[in-house]
Protein backbone atom coordinates (compact mmCIF):
# COMPACT_ATOMS: atom_id res chain seq x y z
CA UNK A 1 0.00 0.00 0.00
CA UNK A 2 1.26 3.82 -0.78
CA UNK A 3 0.81 6.84 1.22
CA UNK A 4 1.23 10.08 -0.71
CA UNK A 5 2.35 12.95 1.98
CA UNK A 6 3.21 16.39 0.77
CA UNK A 7 3.55 14.72 -2.65
CA UNK A 8 6.26 11.83 -1.58
CA UNK A 9 5.25 7.80 -2.01
CA UNK A 10 5.81 5.87 1.17
CA UNK A 11 5.12 2.01 0.93
CA UNK A 12 3.26 0.75 3.62
CA UNK A 13 3.27 -2.97 4.49
CA UNK A 14 1.17 -3.97 7.86
CA UNK A 15 1.68 -7.72 9.21
CA UNK A 16 1.36 -9.51 12.00
CA UNK A 17 4.66 -11.06 12.48
CA UNK A 18 3.30 -12.74 15.66
CA UNK A 19 0.08 -13.02 17.84
CA UNK A 20 -0.20 -10.32 19.94
CA UNK A 21 1.60 -7.89 17.82
CA UNK A 22 1.18 -5.98 13.98
CA UNK A 23 4.52 -4.50 12.06
CA UNK A 24 4.11 -1.34 10.18
CA UNK A 25 6.83 -1.36 7.51
CA UNK A 26 7.64 2.61 5.98
CA UNK A 27 9.96 2.16 3.22
CA UNK A 28 12.02 -0.58 4.90
CA UNK A 29 11.76 1.14 8.53
CA UNK A 30 9.86 -1.29 10.65
CA UNK A 31 7.58 -0.01 13.57
CA UNK A 32 6.19 -2.47 15.92
CA UNK A 33 3.08 -2.49 18.01
CA UNK A 34 1.84 -4.29 20.89
CA UNK A 35 5.00 -5.54 22.01
CA UNK A 36 6.12 -5.01 25.89
CA UNK A 37 9.05 -2.98 25.11
CA UNK A 38 6.98 -0.77 22.97
CA UNK A 39 4.05 0.65 24.42
CA UNK A 40 2.83 3.21 22.16
CA UNK A 41 -0.34 1.72 20.06
CA UNK A 42 -0.94 -0.62 23.13
CA UNK A 43 -4.03 -0.62 23.89
CA UNK A 44 -4.81 -1.05 27.99
CA UNK A 45 -8.60 -2.81 28.92
CA UNK A 46 -10.79 -1.30 30.56
CA UNK A 47 -10.09 -0.85 34.69
CA UNK A 48 -6.20 -1.38 34.00
CA UNK A 49 -4.07 1.54 34.63
CA UNK A 50 -3.56 3.97 36.96
CA UNK A 51 -5.56 4.01 39.82
CA UNK A 52 -8.68 6.18 40.62
CA UNK A 53 -7.69 9.95 41.16
CA UNK A 54 -9.06 12.05 44.33
CA UNK A 55 -12.16 14.60 43.86
CA UNK A 56 -9.63 17.21 44.69
CA UNK A 57 -7.57 16.34 41.74
CA UNK A 58 -10.76 15.72 39.51
CA UNK A 59 -11.56 19.54 40.16
CA UNK A 60 -8.61 20.13 38.07
CA UNK A 61 -9.60 19.12 34.16
CA UNK A 62 -6.05 18.67 32.41
CA UNK A 63 -5.81 17.71 28.45
CA UNK A 64 -5.22 14.41 28.17
CA UNK A 65 -3.28 14.47 24.73
CA UNK A 66 -1.80 17.36 23.37
CA UNK A 67 -4.02 19.59 20.72
CA UNK A 68 -6.05 22.71 20.13
CA UNK A 69 -9.40 23.56 21.83
CA UNK A 70 -12.06 23.82 18.89
CA UNK A 71 -14.86 24.86 21.05
CA UNK A 72 -15.56 26.43 24.92
CA UNK A 73 -19.14 24.99 25.90
CA UNK A 74 -18.89 26.50 29.90
CA UNK A 75 -18.11 29.53 31.34
CA UNK A 76 -17.21 30.49 34.81
CA UNK A 77 -19.75 30.31 37.37
CA UNK A 78 -21.37 27.45 35.37
CA UNK A 79 -22.94 24.61 37.18
CA UNK A 80 -21.49 21.59 36.22
CA UNK A 81 -22.88 17.77 36.75
CA UNK A 82 -21.01 14.59 35.90
CA UNK A 83 -20.44 13.69 32.40
CA UNK A 84 -21.17 17.43 30.78
CA UNK A 85 -19.12 18.68 27.81
CA UNK A 86 -16.69 21.43 29.08
CA UNK A 87 -14.60 21.59 25.37
CA UNK A 88 -13.71 20.09 22.82
CA UNK A 89 -10.18 19.15 22.12
CA UNK A 90 -9.15 18.36 18.82
CA UNK A 91 -5.72 15.90 18.54
CA UNK A 92 -4.50 14.03 15.39
CA UNK A 93 -7.83 14.40 14.07
CA UNK A 94 -10.08 13.08 16.65
CA UNK A 95 -12.21 15.47 18.15
CA UNK A 96 -12.37 14.59 21.90
CA UNK A 97 -15.42 15.40 24.11
CA UNK A 98 -13.78 16.87 27.55
CA UNK A 99 -16.22 16.36 30.69
CA UNK A 100 -16.44 16.47 33.95
CA UNK A 101 -16.27 13.28 36.57
CA UNK A 102 -17.62 15.25 39.76
CA UNK A 103 -20.48 17.99 40.08
CA UNK A 104 -19.51 21.47 40.34
CA UNK A 105 -19.12 24.55 39.51
CA UNK A 106 -16.33 26.64 36.85
CA UNK A 107 -13.74 28.20 38.83
CA UNK A 108 -11.96 29.04 36.05
CA UNK A 109 -11.42 28.41 32.19
CA UNK A 110 -7.96 28.22 31.66
CA UNK A 111 -7.80 28.15 27.71
CA UNK A 112 -9.34 29.93 24.73
CA UNK A 113 -10.46 28.85 21.56
CA UNK A 114 -8.09 28.22 18.79
CA UNK A 115 -5.09 27.64 21.96
CA UNK A 116 -3.03 24.70 21.31
CA UNK A 117 -2.55 22.97 24.63
CA UNK A 118 0.16 20.17 25.57
CA UNK A 119 -0.90 17.03 27.08
CA UNK A 120 -1.71 17.53 30.99
CA UNK A 121 -2.14 21.21 30.76
CA UNK A 122 -4.72 22.75 33.25
CA UNK A 123 -7.98 23.41 31.02
CA UNK A 124 -10.11 24.43 33.44
CA UNK A 125 -10.80 24.34 36.98
CA UNK A 126 -13.61 23.05 39.36
CA UNK A 127 -15.08 24.45 42.81
CA UNK B 1 -21.63 -7.96 14.97
CA UNK B 2 -24.59 -5.99 15.98
CA UNK B 3 -25.90 -3.60 13.02
CA UNK B 4 -28.87 -1.01 13.82
CA UNK B 5 -29.29 0.16 10.31
CA UNK B 6 -30.93 3.80 9.47
CA UNK B 7 -33.00 4.98 6.53
CA UNK B 8 -31.77 8.67 7.50
CA UNK B 9 -29.57 10.46 10.55
CA UNK B 10 -28.84 13.56 11.35
CA UNK B 11 -25.01 11.43 11.94
CA UNK B 12 -24.12 8.55 12.35
CA UNK B 13 -20.96 9.81 14.87
CA UNK B 14 -23.84 11.39 16.62
CA UNK B 15 -26.06 7.97 16.92
CA UNK B 16 -22.88 5.79 17.85
CA UNK B 17 -21.97 8.80 21.22
CA UNK B 18 -25.80 8.32 21.98
CA UNK B 19 -25.75 4.83 22.25
CA UNK B 20 -22.69 4.44 23.80
CA UNK B 21 -23.56 6.29 26.52
CA UNK B 22 -26.89 4.08 26.74
CA UNK B 23 -24.13 1.48 27.06
CA UNK B 24 -24.16 -0.46 23.60
CA UNK B 25 -21.75 -2.88 23.44
CA UNK B 26 -17.86 -2.18 21.97
CA UNK B 27 -18.41 -3.31 17.90
CA UNK B 28 -21.60 -1.98 17.88
CA UNK B 29 -22.18 -0.94 14.04
CA UNK B 30 -24.51 2.34 13.37
CA UNK B 31 -25.58 2.29 9.73
CA UNK B 32 -26.87 5.07 7.79
CA UNK B 33 -28.78 5.19 4.09
CA UNK B 34 -28.35 8.53 4.36
CA UNK B 35 -26.91 11.69 6.51
CA UNK B 36 -28.51 14.87 6.96
CA UNK B 37 -25.77 16.69 8.99
CA UNK B 38 -22.84 14.44 7.90
CA UNK B 39 -19.87 15.82 9.17
CA UNK B 40 -16.13 15.32 9.33
CA UNK B 41 -13.33 17.25 11.14
CA UNK B 42 -13.88 20.43 12.52
CA UNK B 43 -17.96 19.94 11.98
CA UNK B 44 -16.72 20.64 8.07
CA UNK B 45 -20.00 18.95 6.40
CA UNK B 46 -19.78 15.37 4.63
CA UNK B 47 -21.56 15.40 1.47
CA UNK B 48 -23.89 11.94 2.83
CA UNK B 49 -26.88 11.67 -0.17
CA UNK B 50 -28.03 8.28 -0.80
CA UNK B 51 -26.06 5.50 -2.25
CA UNK B 52 -23.03 6.80 -0.15
CA UNK B 53 -21.68 4.82 2.72
CA UNK B 54 -22.14 6.12 5.87
CA UNK B 55 -21.43 4.18 9.61
CA UNK B 56 -19.87 4.34 12.67
CA UNK B 57 -18.50 2.09 15.14
CA UNK B 58 -18.45 2.07 18.94
CA UNK B 59 -14.92 1.12 20.39
CA UNK B 60 -13.69 -1.02 23.12
CA UNK B 61 -13.23 1.57 26.17
CA UNK B 62 -8.97 2.38 26.05
CA UNK B 63 -6.56 5.17 26.98
CA UNK B 64 -6.69 8.12 24.98
CA UNK B 65 -3.19 7.95 24.14
CA UNK B 66 -3.99 4.42 22.25
CA UNK B 67 -6.53 5.37 20.70
CA UNK B 68 -4.53 7.68 18.18
CA UNK B 69 -3.76 5.03 16.44
CA UNK B 70 -6.92 3.95 15.54
CA UNK B 71 -7.92 6.19 13.49
CA UNK B 72 -4.70 5.27 11.41
CA UNK B 73 -5.86 2.11 11.68
CA UNK B 74 -9.01 2.98 9.89
CA UNK B 75 -7.21 4.38 7.56
CA UNK B 76 -5.29 0.98 6.54
CA UNK B 77 -8.03 -0.45 7.00
CA UNK B 78 -10.14 0.97 4.18
CA UNK B 79 -7.96 1.54 1.75
CA UNK B 80 -7.01 -2.32 2.19
CA UNK B 81 -10.16 -3.50 1.37
CA UNK B 82 -10.82 -0.67 -1.24
CA UNK B 83 -7.34 -1.87 -3.12
CA UNK B 84 -8.70 -5.61 -2.56
CA UNK B 85 -12.05 -5.37 -3.72
CA UNK B 86 -12.09 -2.56 -6.41
CA UNK B 87 -8.86 -2.88 -7.77
CA UNK B 88 -8.00 1.08 -7.21
CA UNK B 89 -5.26 2.53 -5.87
CA UNK B 90 -6.25 3.91 -2.70
CA UNK B 91 -3.76 6.40 -1.03
CA UNK B 92 -4.17 7.56 2.58
CA UNK B 93 -4.17 11.19 2.86
CA UNK B 94 -2.78 11.17 7.16
CA UNK B 95 -4.17 10.49 9.41
CA UNK B 96 -7.69 9.95 8.25
CA UNK B 97 -8.69 10.72 4.05
CA UNK B 98 -8.55 7.81 1.49
CA UNK B 99 -7.81 9.51 -1.96
CA UNK B 100 -7.68 7.59 -5.16
CA UNK B 101 -7.05 9.67 -8.27
CA UNK B 102 -5.54 12.65 -6.61
CA UNK B 103 -9.59 13.06 -4.90
CA UNK B 104 -10.91 12.28 -1.69
CA UNK B 105 -13.25 8.89 -1.51
CA UNK B 106 -13.65 7.90 1.88
CA UNK B 107 -13.10 10.18 5.21
CA UNK B 108 -12.57 8.57 9.08
CA UNK B 109 -13.33 10.48 12.05
CA UNK B 110 -12.71 9.19 15.32
CA UNK B 111 -14.65 11.29 18.49
CA UNK B 112 -13.86 10.54 21.89
CA UNK B 113 -15.67 11.26 25.30
CA UNK B 114 -13.26 11.86 27.96
CA UNK B 115 -13.60 12.04 31.79
CA UNK B 116 -9.94 12.16 33.59
CA UNK B 117 -7.18 10.05 31.75
CA UNK B 118 -10.03 7.68 30.07
CA UNK B 119 -11.77 7.82 27.23
CA UNK B 120 -15.63 7.25 28.50
CA UNK B 121 -16.70 6.19 24.78
CA UNK B 122 -14.96 5.94 21.48
CA UNK B 123 -16.96 6.03 18.11
CA UNK B 124 -14.95 6.12 14.59
CA UNK B 125 -17.09 7.43 11.77
CA UNK B 126 -16.22 6.27 8.63
CA UNK B 127 -17.56 7.96 5.04
CA UNK B 128 -17.54 6.18 1.65
CA UNK B 129 -18.12 7.84 -1.76
CA UNK B 130 -19.69 4.26 -3.06
CA UNK B 131 -22.49 4.46 -5.17
CA UNK B 132 -22.89 8.36 -6.07
CA UNK B 133 -23.29 9.10 -9.63
CA UNK B 134 -21.87 13.01 -9.27
CA UNK B 135 -21.18 15.45 -7.03
CA UNK B 136 -22.32 18.93 -6.52
CA UNK B 137 -20.17 21.79 -8.80
CA UNK B 138 -18.51 23.07 -5.22
CA UNK B 139 -17.00 19.02 -4.82
CA UNK B 140 -17.10 18.04 -8.47
CA UNK B 141 -13.42 18.57 -8.64
CA UNK B 142 -12.26 17.28 -5.63
CA UNK B 143 -14.20 14.27 -4.74
CA UNK B 144 -14.44 10.76 -6.24
CA UNK B 145 -17.10 7.73 -5.95
CA UNK B 146 -15.90 4.42 -6.91
CA UNK B 147 -19.12 3.76 -8.74
CA UNK B 148 -17.64 7.33 -11.07
CA UNK B 149 -13.91 5.83 -10.63
CA UNK B 150 -14.72 1.93 -11.47
CA UNK B 151 -18.22 1.61 -12.84
CA UNK B 152 -18.73 -0.56 -9.99
CA UNK B 153 -21.68 -1.22 -8.05
CA UNK B 154 -21.67 -1.31 -4.15
CA UNK B 155 -23.01 -3.57 -2.03
CA UNK B 156 -22.85 -0.98 1.08
CA UNK B 157 -23.82 -3.52 3.78
CA UNK B 158 -20.93 -5.70 2.38
CA UNK B 159 -18.44 -3.50 2.41
CA UNK B 160 -19.11 -2.07 5.72
CA UNK B 161 -18.71 -5.65 7.46
CA UNK B 162 -15.71 -6.53 5.74
CA UNK B 163 -13.90 -2.63 6.87
CA UNK B 164 -15.37 -3.39 10.70
CA UNK B 165 -14.15 -7.28 10.42
CA UNK B 166 -10.31 -5.82 9.32
CA UNK B 167 -10.24 -2.85 11.60
CA UNK B 168 -11.64 -5.38 14.76
CA UNK B 169 -8.69 -7.56 13.45
CA UNK B 170 -6.00 -4.82 13.75
CA UNK B 171 -7.35 -3.66 16.56
CA UNK B 172 -7.47 -7.34 18.15
CA UNK B 173 -3.65 -7.86 17.17
CA UNK B 174 -2.24 -4.64 18.92
CA UNK B 175 -4.56 -5.05 22.36
CA UNK B 176 -3.19 -8.18 22.93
Amino acid sequence: MQIKIKGKIYNIEVFEPQKGSVTVRVNGQEFNFGEKKNSCGRLKEKGKGKGTSSKESKKEIKAPITGVISKIFAKEGDPILPGQKILNLCAMKMENEIVSEIEGKIKKVAVKEGQTVKSNELLAELE
Amino acid sequence: MVVNSFPLLNSTNIKAKELAREGADPWTVILAEEQAGGYGKEKRQWFSPKGGLYFSVILPKSDIKDIQILTVLAAFSVARILNEEYKVQALIKPPNDIWVNNKKIAGILTENIIAGEKAQSSVIGIGINTNIKNFPKDLANIAASLKIETGQESDNKDLMKKITEELKKQLEAISQ
